[in-house]
């Protein structure tokens, strides 16, 4: 479907697939040699410079494996927590799926626009129409990596009257172009039944989010959201820190190893809106009033719960039903916020907020300290911000000069506003003693603004209205877990 | 999906032709129908002293009187209308500069560090105002130190209507302030009562902050003095050539035998002779003795050097329509409320749709269920709800309109950056080595979390301070950066911050030497938006499909930049608009002549 003068891409996937271990190097002469001589842009000037300076070194040494990953933009059906009393006709909605494999009767209760990983289904990726998810798969590269990010936009099966575009806006990716940034007044966007693909190559560690960008206020509430990261390449070159060999770090910094880590992305859901769009009602979105607020696309009680079985962080796919799964309502919510981990680890929490109230969350009991904001280090001998220190003004230090400084917290609270991310390391007790009947001794992990919500299946009695930004983290005894297959497990 | 072209909440009573309206001009406006009218003409301001004429960055306003070391102006708060891009027109208090026309908000003005303020206050408004100068300290009032007036709830001395007060202050600390009025603030401030002012170092208006522990600054080259005799009195020293480079006020400088503290004033960059404390010289120094001045500034001092042709200031407010039509018809008293609420201009509670429905329920929704937490909020909060978002008092797209925007007549300051790449000073023709400033101010009721696309910004300043700290390092003796850089700009209310920009062109996209490795759908199979240069390039310019309308002038890329609760980023729900601005990147010149698309 290439169609303008800038095709010259094909030419390059072709050299791609005629050599396949082609480095990243080569790759790109070839890709500068093809796009030399068949799309006649500056051949010679081309030329030389490839053959004096190659690539920016930058690129070259930082480019890492290509991960290639395939989203599919629908809607979809989610729950939330059971026992939730209901405030007609907006909760829950009347007119929702039922939960596949349920109870007789079970249906979902929310309208939402999910994402689906569909890599490697790409020739059937309208199976997934209307069985998107909240949150998005969790996507997470190497420092240097080459992340290519195909968008489908499948449309939608709940409002097939609908036409609207999509795009993938990585939220702080930094000195982004416009072409790859998502905004659809400057740039493009994929209508129904189109295709998009976007090619990053982050090299600035971190934890980010992604969302739809057109018709932001709609679509990011109605879930076109989730969290991506960014490891740094210093997890390439393990080395001993604090008495023990470390191979797993936020950010380009020693002293930020951890053992574990967990991904938390926070989304919020006024119920009124979501009814109105399943139901063709328009929505003054200066009401905003949120009903719901999540963790990883549940409300509490529902975070504890454990992932979807066939969902994988790289890998957000699940079929229908799932096999083996308990609990079907939250099928296309498949993502837990439990936190767990052994005495004496570290546990790396990456937050990001695309709610759209700040929210102050509490961790009693745990001190922890913010390592990250926004995807920036904030440890000591963080990078700078003007990009080649030395070249130009006065980016530089002098020599004996401190540079910049921590600007780490300790702290039991954080607060984050809509846009935003924070990366805490947690350090769990050396020893614990389990709570009563159970193997582990439990945290609570919730926002201070909003996280006195209903238990399940409580009266609301309480008068404090719905919530859900709650979770806990459980530590068990030393050597109890085996170590983290990949993160939120 | 939600596109609504309907522009809300009209109301014969803010139509311009309503009957009955006396008192104030009714402003000329023409609602913005395309951006293209983002090259509309210049209407310059009348001021007094001097007030930029740019189109885009900060419109600095200044009246500096060398011989009492003061600027002296004038804010008048009266009332006007601002237009809203979906073609409302909104009642608004704010400041016009001097006896000039309404204009929302008030003029920013910039000064220098060590420099004597004088506002005054002609209050022009049905009710008692004040004006309140958030982070400035020692401000007098009518020349004695200003005090809150509780009785009429005033942080400031207040002018009855029709009167006037004098502030005056010495801008002690450079910086970014925010004045606001200081009376009855929820709806004064509300109201659109607000501006900034800037401070800018002595002698060094391209710094955001010079420590004056650490860095009293030095003229280039060496200065000549007239001759000094013996016992004379001197109280200023001539200077050949003039100086390069303002010289700090209390600056100790040596000529001869002689040591001479500059004065309060300082000195002025191209002045021919450098003021001093009078002081009885102790020692003959013939002409052509050189002037000597302290070291050099620490250069372990981290910098807030800035492009100087590259500074913004994004003023962040909203707007409760209905607040502001009930406070009009208050003001011109065809409302129906008592005389005694009109007269303190109390919030009158308008419930909103919802809130009315919920009020009248016959009994209080039941504890625990949504509707209850939105009765509560009903009955605690008079039904306040925002419905416009502005920077510098224009919403999107009016914000990327040049300064003084013919269609906006009264919202003169655009919020539009643009910046070339980043490139080092070594880059030739196009070295860009210092970055954009842009200023934050939040002058309204909750914080704002500002997300500029395309890159980190570093807060380097926070209220008016550096974010240094100056006995860091290991010794406790090396200054430290604590500068932090961010894609959330969280501003509170009554709060500035100062943060550095660029977008460095770092992953080197380039259609020969890096070309994206992705497909590019073809026209029939995308959705294409009128800012796009039409390629993935920096400067490569490709046309748009037919019929659909292209602003992009030479390949140059537009990143937004916006409030993330992003029904603030609406004008009343209409999505992509509301308090979001563009960020323009051009293509650096070597680029330009490439492809031939001048900017």
């Amino acid at each position: 479907m290439t169609g303008n003068k800038f095709n010259l891409t094909n030419i390059t996937k072709e050299a791609a697939m005629i050599q396949p271990n082609l480095s990243r190097r080569n790759f790109l002469k070839v890709a500068g040699l093809g796009a030399a001589s068949l799309a006649g842009i500056g051949g010679v000037a081309a030329l030389k410079q490839i053959g004096i300076s190659g690539k920016p070194a930058r690129l070259v040494a930082n480019s890492g494996p290509v991960r290639r990953i395939t989203l599919a933009f629908t809607d979809g059906w989610v729950s939330m927590p059971a026992g939730t009393a209901p405030f007609p006709p907006f909760f829950p909605d009347a007119g929702a799926a039922s939960v596949p494999g349920g109870a007789p009767g079970e249906k979902f209760t929310t309208w939402v626009m999910g994402i689906r990983d569909i890599t490697g289904f790409e020739d059937r990726p309208y199976d997934f129409k209307g069985m998107g998810q909240i949150s998005a798969p969790l996507i997470y590269s190497d420092e240097g990596d080459q992340v290519h990010i195909t968008l489908i936009n499948l449309g939608m099966k709940a409002r097939p009257d609908l036409f609207d575009s999509h795009t993938v806006h990585w939220h702080g990716f930094p000195n982004q172009i416009a072409y790859f940034d998502g905004v659809p007044d400057a740039s493009l966007s994929a209508p129904p039944n189109g295709k998009l693909e976007y090619e990053y190559i982050p090299l600035d560690p971190g934890t980010y989010m992604y969302h739809c960008h057109v018709e932001d206020v709609e679509h990011v509430h109605m879930g076109l959201t989730g969290l991506l990261f960014v490891r740094p390449a210093l997890n390439k070159t393990p080395q001993v820190v604090d008495g023990a060999l470390r191979g797993k770090f936020a950010y380009n910094d020693p002293s930020t190893w951890y053992d574990r880590e967990h991904a938390i992305f926070l989304s919020d859901i006024w119920q009124h809106a979501h009814w109105n769009d399943a139901h063709t009602q328009d929505t003054d979105w200066t009401d905003f009033n949120a009903d719901f607020r999540l963790f990883n696309g549940r409300a509490y009680p529902d975070t504890v719960e454990p992932n979807n079985p066939q969902w994988h962080p790289s890998d957000g796919r699940n079929t229908f039903p799932a096999p083996g799964y308990t609990n079907g309502r939250l099928m296309f919510q498949p993502m837990t916020s439990l936190i767990q981990g052994n005495a004496g680890e570290r546990v790396l929490i990456r937050l990001a907020n695309l709610a759209y109230e700040e929210h102050s969350l509490m961790l009693p009991g745990l001190p922890f300290k913010v390592v990250g904001r926004d995807a920036k280090q904030q440890t000591a001998g963080r990078p700078q911000y003007l990009p080649a220190p030395g070249l130009g003004g006065r980016a530089t230090y002098p020599s004996g000069a401190q540079g910049r400084g921590d600007i780490s917290t300790m702290t039991t609270r954080v607060d984050i506003g809509p846009g935003e991310s924070r990366d805490l390391i947690v350090t769990l007790p050396s020893s614990v003693t389990p709570d009563p009947g159970k193997p582990y001794k439990s945290f609570a992990f919730y926002d201070r603004n909003y996280g006195f919500n209903l238990a399940k299946g409580a009266t609301p009695a309480n008068g404090l209205g719905y919530g859900g930004m709650r979770t806990e983290i459980r530590v068990y005894p030393a050597g109890t877990l085996p170590p983290q297959p990949e993160p939120n497990a | 999906m939600t596109k609504r072209n309907i522009a809300t909440n009209t109301d014969p009573q803010t139509s311009p032709t309503a009957p009955g309206r006396t008192g104030w001009r009714r402003l000329w406006w023409v609602p913005m129908a395309t951006v293209s009218s983002a090259f509309a003409l210049m209407v310059p301001l009348h001021t007094t002293g001097t007030t930029g004429t740019n189109t885009e960055g900060v419109v600095c306003t200044s009246n500096y009187n060398r011989a009492t070391n003061t600027h002296n102006f004038v804010l008048t708060a009266k009332e006007g209308y601002i237009s809203t891009p979906d073609s409302n027109a909104i009642y608004m208090w704010s400041y016009a500069n001097n006896n000039g026309a309404f204009q929302y908000p008030g003029p920013i003005f910039c000064v220098n560090e060590g420099e004597k303020v004088s506002i005054t206050l002609q209050n022009q408004l049905p009710v008692i105002s004040s004006i309140d100068f958030v982070g400035l300290t020692g401000v007098l009032a009518d020349n004695a130190p200003d005090q809150p007036d509780f009785p009429t709830d005033s942080v400031s001395k207040p002018a009855p209507p029709g009167g006037t007060v004098t502030y005056s202050f010495t801008a002690d600390h450079a910086g970014t302030y925010l004045y606001r009025s200081g009376t009855n603030p929820k709806i004064q401030v509300a109201m659109g009562l607000a501006g900034g002012i800037i401070v800018r170092p002595a002698g060094h208006p391209d710094y955001a902050y010079w420590d004056p522990k650490l860095a009293l600054t030095v003229p280039s080259g060496g200065a000549t003095v007239n001759p000094i005799a013996l016992n004379a009195t001197v109280t200023s020293i001539g200077v050949t050539p003039v100086l390069a480079a303002a010289i700090a006020p209390n600056t100790k400088i040596t000529v001869g035998g002689n040591t001479f503290t500059v004065t309060s004033a300082g000195a002025a960059q191209g002045a021919g002779s450098i003021p001093v404390v009078s002081k009885t010289a102790t020692a003959a120094a013939p002409a052509g003795t050189p002037v000597t001045l302290p070291p050099a500034p620490n250069p372990a001092y981290p910098s807030t050097q800035f492009n100087p042709a590259k500074e913004y200031v994004h003023i962040l407010t909203e707007i409760d329509p209905d607040q502001h039509q009930k406070i009009e018809k208050a003001a011109h008293g065809n409302d129906p409320v008592t005389p005694a609420t009109r007269a303190d201009y109390a919030w009158h509670p308008v419930p909103t749709e919802e809130c009315a429905a919920l009020l009248a329920l016959p009994a209080a929704p039941a504890a625990g269920s949504p509707q209850f937490a939105d009765y509560q909020n009903c009955q605690q909060d008079a039904g306040y709800r925002a419905r416009y978002w502005m920077i510098n008092g224009r919403s999107f797209p009016d914000t990327i309109a040049p300064n003084f925007a013919a269609h906006v007549p009264s919202q003169p300051y655009s919020a539009l950056v643009h910046v070339q790449p980043w490139a080092p000073a070594t880059a030739g023709k196009d070295a860009n080595p210092l970055p954009a400033l842009i200023r934050y101010l939040n002058a309204g009721p909750v914080s704002y979390p500002f997300h500029p696309h395309s890159n980190h910004e570093a807060v380097v300043g926070v209220d008016a301070r550096q974010q240094v700290d100056p006995n860091g390092g290991p010794n406790g003796s090396t200054p430290t950066d604590l500068s932090q850089d961010r894609f959330g700009i969280v501003v509170a209310p009554g709060q500035t911050v100062d943060a550095f920009f660029v977008w460095t062109d770092a992953q080197q996209w380039d259609p020969s030497t890096h070309p994206v490795d992705t497909v590019i759908p073809s026209q029939y199979d995308r959705t294409e938006g009128p800012f796009w240069n039409g390629s993935p390039y920096l400067g490569v310019l490709a046309p748009l499909a037919t019929g659909t309308t292209q602003y992009n002038q030479c390949g140059e890329f537009y990143h937004v930049a916006h409030s993330h609760a992003l029904f603030q980023a609406t004008n009343y729900g209409i999505s992509g608009s509301g308090m979001l601005t563009m960020v323009r990147v051009d293509p650096p010149a070597s680029i330009q002549a490439k492809y031939g698309h001048g900017c």
